[in-house]
C-alpha cells in the first residue's frame, strides 16, 4: 500500500507559512522513496476536491493523509466533496495543519514547517498501522421501551413513547399505578384536582402494564437490554424481556421527620404528608374539619439543608403552602404560620402560587437555622413553639394546636440497585445524573433515560412534563437509530473497541474501566474466561484498550502501534 | 524546532480548545506535538513511557475536569493510574515537570494556551537533564553514588522443616473428606526440595515447609491444567497466598475451588525477605526504609542507571513473578520493546512491567530472588506499592477490589456493576469459592 499526502493551500495562506518543498524532504525521511504529494488551494472547493482525486486516480491505490483545517472546520464538506469525486471508502487520515499548526505558530515559519510535516509523518504511521476493519454497524435497538416506576412521569412516558408507535411495559411494584399521585388530593399551582391528573395520565390502550411487578435482573445486551421481572414478593415466575431503551422514573419518596422536633412523641405533630392526607378527609367530609388544628405551624427545612441531607428538594415550600391556603379553606378562622429559612418558590406559577397565599392570610416567619426550635408542650400535646426571628432576632412564642413538619423529598430505595444495574451513576444525595446541562434526561449510557424526582425532585406538573420528554426520546432511540456518516477519515470515525479472545487473560480490568457497560464477561474459546464488547453499547473511549495489559483489548481504526511509530518518526533523539 | 514533547488532548475538550486556540491565532511555543484521544482515560501508560524512550521531554495529557467526562469516568481512572506513573519517575529519579497531568483546564483557547505554554516553558528550564540519558536507555558510563544499601535478603531457600501440626491435620482433613482433590506443597525430591501435588493423606507424610520457595505460579500453572471443578489446597507463605488471591481476582480460577493453608512467617523471616507485609488478612503493612530514601534524583538516576545496564532480558522476573499471567506480554511486542538492543530500554521494559503489576504485586521478591544480574527490582516494584499504599491504603491480595478500578467506580456505581469480577455472588464470582485459613 503506498499512501499519499493531499495538502490544502487554503486559497495561499498555508503557502505563506509552510515551505512545501521542505515537508516533500521531510516526509521521505533518510533518502527513502518520496511520499507522493499533492498541494491543492482549495480542497473544501469542488475544483480542489476534483485536483486532488485526480492525482489519486494516477497513484497506485493506498490510502490518503490529509493536511488541511481541523476537521471540526470543513472536513465533513471536504470528505463529502471527494466522495462525489470518485474518491471513497479508502482509508483517511486527517491531519489538522491549520488550527493546530500555522495559526498558532505564525511567527516562525520554519518551525511550522517541520512541525506541518511531524504532523503528517504521525498520520502515515497511523495508516501504516491501522488494522483496517469496517465501521461496526450497530444492533438496531429492540422497538421495546421499558418504563421503571408508574408514577406521574412514567405514566406520562409511557403515553408520549405509545404514541410514537413503539411498544411500551410499564413495570410498578405498587398494586397500583399513580405513584405520589393518590396521597395528593390537590396540586400546586392550579389546586387541580389529583384524581383528575390521574384520569389524564390514565395508561392507553396497549401499553403492557406490570403492577405489583419488581426487577431482578437488568443487564446490556445486543440490541439494548434484558429485564428480568418476576412478583414483588418474589413469587411468580420470572420472565425475561428484551428492551431497546430504560426510562428510570422510580420517584422518590417523603422522609419521615422522626426524631426530629419531638414527633411520634407529642400529640399535634406531623409530616406534611400526613397533614395533607387528613385535609383531604376534611375536604371530602367537613365534620373532619373539626380534627384539624386551630393555630398551625408549619416548620421547613426538616431533616433537609443540613450535613446528612445537604439539598434543597424545592418542593417542600410550595407544599407548605398549598397546605396551608387548604386548612384556611377548611377551618376559616385558623392561623397559619410557616416557618421558614428561606422561600422556595421559583418560577413564575409558583412565585404567583406565593402571592396568593399571602393574600390568603398565610404567615411567613424567618427562622435561624443556628438556633434550634423549642417545642413546648401541655398533657402530651404540643402547645407551642419558641423560636429565634431572624429578621428581628428577638425570641417568640408562637402558640399551636398543630405543627406539620416539612420535609424533603428522597431518593427511591430501589434507585442505587437499578442504577448499579445499569451502570447509571448516582449524585452525592443518591439521584440519578443526566447529561446536565445539554441532555439532563439521557444518561451517559446509551439507551437509559431520566425523569421526574428519581433524577431530582419536583412537582407533579414537572414530572410530567420531564416524563412525556423521557417517553419520545427514548422512543425514538429505539425506532430510528442514528445513522453515522459513512466515510469518515479513521481517526474520526465513530469506532468500537474489540477484545482479541487469543491475548485475553480474563483479568477484567477493562470490566471495571468501561463507563458504558459495554464490557462483559465471556466464556471464551479457551479454558478460562475472557472478556467481550457489546458492540451497541461502546462508545469508543478506548478506556478497555489503555487498562489491558496484554493489548488484547483495542480500538478499531486507533492501533496504539499507529501512534507508537508516529511519535517514533518525531521525537527525534538529540 | 523539532518536537520535543507530546501532548496527550483529549478530542471531547483539549481538542477542542487548542482548534480555538487556533481560530483566535493564539501564538503558542513551538516543540510539541498533539496526539488526539478520544478520552484521557484512553492513554496507555505503555505509550507514555515509550515516547519517553523514543526521546520526549515531557509529556502531556490533557483531559476534561473530574466529574465532567464525556465517557462517565474515564478521567478519574486517567488521574489514578498517571499518578502512579508518576510515582516511577519519581523513584526513577526523574524530573516531576516531564510528565504534566491537567484536568479541565484547557476547554478553551486561552487556557490551552496558559497550559501548553507553562509546561514548555518549565521543560525548556530543565535544559537536557541527566534523566533523558535514563528514560533513553543510554545506560552505559553511569558512576554508582556511594551510600545507597539495599534492604538485606537472603535468596536461598531455608531448610525443609515438617509441617506444621495444625496445617497438616487441616491438609489430611480436607484431602480425607473430599473436600479439595489435590494438595500442593513442598517435598524433599532427590535431596532437594520441589513443589509436588499430594492426592491422599498418606501422601502428605512427605509434605515439608521451606521458608521460601515461591509456590502461587506453580500453583495457578498447575490448576490452569485441571478442569472446571476441581478443588485444591496450596500449602503456602503468606505472600503465596495473596498472589493466589490476585490471581482469583483475575478469575483464574473460575468454576474451581481454591484454598490456601498459610504457614505464617517469623519476623526473622520476613526480615531475610524484605518483606513489607507477613500477615495474609490483617492490615500489618510495615512501612520499609525506602533504600533510595537518602538518594537525590541526581544519586537514583546514577543507581537505576548502573542497575538497568546489567539487565540481560532474560525474562525471569516476568516468569517467575505469580500475577504476570497474560497470554501476551508488552515485553514481548516489538512496538514497544524493539528486539535486538541489549540492555532493553528501561520505562518500556522495567517501568512498564512494574506498572503493569503495579496493583498486584504482593511483594513476594520472587522476582529479585530470580534474576541473575541482581537488579533491586524490589525498590521499584515496593515503591509502587509503598505509593498506592498511601493513596488509597491498598495492599495487594488483601481484598477483592483494586484502588485502579475503584477510581473508575468512585462516586457510586458507573461503569457497570463495579468490578464484581471476583466478588462472591458478583457476577463472575458465584460459582467460585476462596477461604484462605
Amino acid at each position: 500500500m503506498a499512501d499519499a499526502v493531499v495538502l490544502c493551500t487554503c486559497c495561499g495562506a498555508m503557502e505563506e507559512i509552510f515551505d512545501m518543498a521542505a515537508i516533500e524532504e521531510r516526509l521521505k525521511g533518510g533518502g527513502s522513496a518520496p511520499v507522493p504529494m499533492c498541494v491543492v488551494p482549495r480542497l473544501c472547493s469542488r475544483e480542489g476536491a476534483r485536483l486532488a482525486a485526480d492525482r489519486m486516480r494516477q497513484l497506485p491505490p493506498g490510502g490518503l493523509v490529509i493536511g488541511a483545517c481541523a476537521f471540526s472546520a470543513r472536513g465533513d464538506a471536504v470528505m463529502g466533496m471527494l466522495a462525489e469525486e470518485g474518491v471513497r471508502d479508502i482509508p483517511v487520515h486527517w491531519a489538522d495543519l491549520r488550527e493546530g499548526c500555522a495559526f498558532v505558530h505564525p511567527g516562525d515559519a520554519k518551525g511550522a514547517t517541520m512541525k506541518a510535516a511531524d504532523i503528517l509523518a504521525m498520520g502515515l504511521a497511523d495508516l501504516g498501522r491501522a488494522d483496517g476493519g469496517a465501521p461496526v454497524l450497530r444492533t438496531p435497538p429492540h422497538r421495546r421501551v421499558l418504563i421503571l416506576g408508574g408514577g406521574p412521569a412514567g405514566l406520562a412516558a409511557a403515553r408520549a413513547a405509545l404514541q410514537r408507535g413503539v411498544d411500551v411495559t410499564l413495570v410498578e411494584k405498587r398494586p397500583a399505578i399513580g405513584g405520589m399521585l393518590p396521597m395528593l388530593r390537590k396540586l400546586f399551582p392550579d389546586m387541580g384536582s389529583s384524581s383528575d391528573m390521574l384520569a389524564r395520565l390514565d395508561l392507553p390502550a396497549g401499553v403492557d402494564l406490570r403492577t405489583a411487578t419488581a426487577v431482578s435482573e437488568l443487564r446490556p445486551a445486543l440490541g439494548g437490554f434484558t429485564v428480568t421481572l418476576k412478583g414483588v414478593k418474589g413469587d411468580g415466575k420470572p420472565e425475561e424481556l428484551s428492551v431497546g431503551a430504560v426510562i428510570l422514573a422510580m420517584g422518590g419518596q417523603p422522609v419521615l421527620p422522626k426524631g426530629r422536633l419531638r414527633y411520634g412523641e407529642l400529640a399535634g405533630i406531623a409530616s406534611q404528608m400526613e397533614l395533607e392526607t387528613r385535609l383531604a378527609k376534611a375536604e371530602r367530609n367537613p365534620d373532619d374539619a373539626a380534627s384539624l388544628p386551630r393555630k398551625a405551624v408549619f416548620v421547613q427545612c426538616v431533616a433537609a439543608r443540613e450535613d446528612d441531607r445537604p439539598y434543597c428538594s424545592a418542593v417542600c415550600c410550595p407544599a407548605a403552602l398549598k397546605n396551608g391556603m387548604r386548612l384556611l379553606e377548611c377551618v376559616p378562622d385558623a392561623e397559619v404560620t410557616v416557618l421558614h429559612r428561606n422561600v422556595c418558590m421559583p418560577g413564575r406559577e409558583l412565585e404567583s402560587f406565593y402571592r396568593l397565599a399571602r393574600e390568603r392570610g398565610v404567615r411567613m416567619r424567618p427562622m435561624d437555622p443556628e438556633v434550634p426550635l423549642e417545642i413546648l408542650e401541655e398533657d402530651g400535646k404540643v402547645s407551642g413553639v419558641r423560636m429565634q426571628d431572624a429578621s428581628s432576632g428577638e425570641t417568640v412564642t408562637l402558640p399551636c394546636d398543630g405543627l406539620a413538619c416539612s420535609t424533603p423529598v428522597a431518593p427511591a430505595p430501589d434507585a442505587a440497585k437499578l442504577a448499579a444495574m445499569l451502570g447509571v451513576r448516582l449524585d452525592d444525595m443518591g439521584f440519578v445524573c443526566g447529561e446536565e446541562p445539554a441532555r439532563p434526561l439521557e444518561t451517559p449510557v446509551r439507551g437509559v433515560f431520566c425523569c421526574g424526582s428519581v433524577r431530582w425532585p419536583c412537582t407533579v406538573a414537572q414530572a410530567v412534563e420531564e416524563g412525556a420528554a423521557a417517553g419520545l426520546l427514548a422512543a425514538t432511540h429505539v425506532a430510528e437509530p442514528s445513522a453515522t456518516p459513512s466515510w469518515r477519515p479513521l481517526n474520526v470515525a465513530h469506532a468500537t473497541a474489540t477484545i482479541l479472545d487469543r491475548d485475553c487473560s480474563g483479568c477484567g480490568r477493562c470490566l471495571a474501566a468501561c463507563p458504558h457497560g459495554a464490557c462483559v464477561p465471556d466464556r471464551g474459546s479457551g479454558p478460562r474466561r475472557t472478556v467481550a464488547v457489546l458492540a451497541d453499547r461502546c462508545e469508543g473511549c478506548g478506556g478497555c484498550a489503555a487498562v489491558c495489559p496484554t493489548g488484547a483489548a483495542r480500538i478499531a481504526f486507533r492501533p496504539v502501534a499507529g501512534v507508537v511509530e508516529g511519535l517514533r518518526r518525531v521525537l527525534e533523539v538529540a | 524546532m523539532s518536537a520535543v514533547a507530546v501532548c496527550f488532548v483529549c478530542q471531547w475538550c483539549a481538542q477542542i480548545g487548542a482548534e480555538r486556540a487556533g481560530r483566535d491565532r493564539l501564538q503558542l511555543p513551538g516543540g510539541f506535538v498533539m496526539v488526539p484521544v478520544p478520552c484521557a482515560g484512553a492513554v496507555p501508560v505503555d505509550v507514555v513511557l515509550r515516547a519517553f524512550a523514543d526521546g520526549a521531554e515531557g509529556v502531556a495529557v490533557l483531559g476534561c475536569h473530574l466529574g465532567g467526562c464525556h465517557h462517565n469516568q474515564g478521567n478519574r481512572g486517567a488521574s489514578v493510574r498517571l499518578a502512579l506513573l508518576g510515582a516511577t519517575l519519581a523513584t526513577l529519579g526523574v524530573h516531576p515537570h516531564r510528565l504534566l497531568v491537567s484536568f479541565g483546564s484547557a476547554h478553551e483557547g486561552h487556557q490551552f494556551a496558559s497550559v501548553v505554554e507553562g509546561f514548555m516553558t518549565r521543560l525548556g528550564a530543565l535544559s537536557q537533564g541527566a534523566d533523558l540519558a535514563l528514560l533513553r536507555g543510554r545506560l552505559e558510563g553511569a558512576a554508582l553514588a556511594p551510600g545507597c544499601d539495599l534492604p538485606p535478603r537472603e535468596p536461598e531457600a531455608g531448610a525443609p522443616s515438617p509441617l506444621p501440626a495444625d496445617i497438616l491435620e487441616e491438609a489430611r482433613r480436607l484431602l480425607a473428606s473430599g473436600e479439595v482433590g489435590h494438595v500442593l506443597g513442598l517435598a524433599v525430591t532427590d535431596g532437594g526440595v520441589l513443589p509436588e501435588v499430594f492426592s491422599t493423606p498418606q501422601e502428605l507424610e512427605r509434605a515439608v515447609a521451606a521458608s521460601k520457595y515461591p509456590l502461587a505460579k506453580t500453583f495457578w500453572r498447575f490448576m490452569g491444567g485441571m478442569p472446571q471443578g476441581t478443588s485444591a489446597a496450596l500449602v503456602c507463605r503468606p505472600c503465596d497466598a495473596r498472589a493466589v488471591r490476585e490471581q482469583t481476582k483475575m478469575a483464574q480460577y473460575e468454576g474451581q475451588t481454591v484454598r490456601c493453608l498459610t504457614l505464617g512467617c517469623s519476623e526473622e523471616d520476613a526480615h531475610k525477605c524484605g518483606c513489607a507485609n507477613p500477615g495474609v488478612d490483617a492490615p500489618s503493612y510495615v512501612a520499609l526504609p525506602d533504600p533510595l530514601a537518602d538518594l537525590d534524583p541526581a544519586g537514583r538516576i546514577a543507581f537505576w542507571r548502573d542497575s538497568f545496564q546489567r539487565c540481560i532480558k532474560c525474562y525471569g522476573c516476568r516468569n517467575v513473578c505469580p500475577v504476570c499471567i497474560c497470554p501476551s506480554c508488552r515485553l514481548e511486542d516489538e512496538t514497544f520493546v524493539p528486539p535486538g538492543i541489549l540492555p532493553p530500554p528501561p520505562l518500556p521494559w522495567h517501568a512498564c512491567r512494574a506498572l503493569h503489576v503495579a496493583d498486584r504485586c504482593v511483594g513476594c521478591g520472587a522476582c529479585q530472588d530470580a534474576c541473575p544480574s541482581g537488579l533491586p527490582l524490589l525498590a521499584l516494584h515496593g515503591s509502587l506499592s509503598g505509593h498506592l499504599h498511601r493513596e488509597s491504603a491498598y495492599i495487594a491480595g488483601m481484598g477483592m477490589t483494586s484502588p485502579i478500578a475503584a477510581a473508575m467506580a468512585a462516586q457510586g456505581p458507573c461503569g457497570g456493576p463495579p468490578p464484581a469480577w471476583g466478588e462472591p455472588g458478583g457476577a463472575r464470582g458465584a460459582d467460585r469459592e476462596v477461604r484462605h485459613g
